[in-house]
């Protein structure tokens, strides 16, 4: 059970951030040869790694137990709302869509106009495939270190389920060679940030010394808790601003 | 151009602080949830049930998120009612 709640928020968060590098990587692939943007990726997987491990392991072995669990419950937190409430917005339609195809289409574009020099290595195609894969897996290695806080094995299961959902996206970009458009990423962004939510209030509240009943099985009904409320926000959003109305500016 | 250290560590705090935030309400909101119930927690054994805490907790959080979703709502239909200040 413990193994579950680390690893599967991990993937399933780690996969929507591998979806969106992926579509990066791949257009800069298609466009200027595929040696230096995979060997960006690859330093950059490399970089997070290492952050992982510095940050978690220390984290976890440093830190008073409850102090470490206020501090990761409140970052969680903050950071599944960030989440849920990009989802919301997007479910309501009043934050575009997060579209490959378009990004793609960008990227590409963006690319070809910089141009290539053959005879030496594509250093601009290496740093901005490192640069996407790094920022991308920010979130991931967050997520990663967040929910292994639990100690034991729980950095190990989180640390799985990122890197199951690195190899499933790798294995399904090698295949079909175009952006991952058709997986939904704001369902899976919105699961996730409910999750994140929940995590955060449960470990945050914990770590203020509130003892929930049940224990770890509290997280059922905040996690529901969670879905319901965002839900019923979706809901209200599509009747409070009709045919949505998509923001010119960041909210 | 070199960047000087000062200028160079504040585009990394941002970078950070823009990592986990994206809306300074919701925030803040979530922030001023956990002093309270940090503030709750202090008050001596019996008075408050443990598990009503936690429950005031998620409650404090969603209403950071319903404040700052009404916000944004609040700005789409501006938008849509004077779009050329858009």
């Amino acid at each position: 059970m413990p193994f579950v709640i680390a690893a599967v928020p991990a993937f399933i968060g780690s996969l929507v951030e591998f979806v969106e590098a992926y579509t990066i990587v791949l257009a800069i692939g298609v466009t200027r040869g595929w040696k230096a943007p995979l060997m960006g990726a690859a330093a950059a997987l490399a970089t997070l790694a290492v952050l992982i491990g510095v940050f978690g392991l220390s984290l976890i072995n440093v830190i008073d137990e409850h102090l470490f669990e206020l501090v990761v419950g409140s970052l969680l937190l903050l950071f599944g709302l960030k989440w849920i409430r990009k989802a919301i917005l997007r479910y309501a339609g009043i934050v575009h869509l997060h579209d490959e195809d378009l990004i793609y289409q960008r990227e590409v574009a963006e690319l070809r106009a910089q141009g290539l020099m053959p005879s030496r290595f594509d250093w601009i195609g290496f740093l901005a495939s490192y640069k996407a894969m790094l920022l991308e897996g920010l979130e991931v290695a967050f997520i990663v270190i967040a929910l292994g806080a639990a100690g034991g094995d729980a950095l190990m299961a989180s640390a799985i389920g990122a890197v199951a959902a690195l190899i499933v996206v790798g294995a399904a970009g090698a295949a079909i060679r175009r952006p991952l458009s058709r997986v939904p990423e704001n369902t899976l962004k919105f699961s996730v940030g409910a999750m994140l939510c929940t995590f955060g209030v449960f470990w945050a509240s914990e770590g203020l010394g509130v003892e929930w009943p049940g224990d770890a099985l509290a997280l059922f009904p905040i996690f529901l808790g969670f879905i319901g409320v965002s839900w019923a926000l979706v809901r209200w959003l599509r009747s409070a601003v009709p045919g949505g109305r998509v923001l010119s500016r960041a909210v | 151009m070199m960047r000087s250290p000062a200028s160079l560590a504040a585009a990394l705090a941002r970078s950070v602080v823009g990592l986990i935030v994206d809306d300074g309400l919701v925030a803040v909101g979530a922030l001023a949830a956990l002093v309270t119930v940090a503030g709750l927690a202090q008050v001596p054994e019996g008075t408050l049930p443990q598990p009503a805490l936690g429950l005031v907790l998620f409650v404090l959080v969603v209403l950071a998120l319903l404040a700052s979703v009404a916000k944004a709502a609040r700005s789409a239909r501006q938008e849509t009612t004077a779009p050329h200040e858009a």
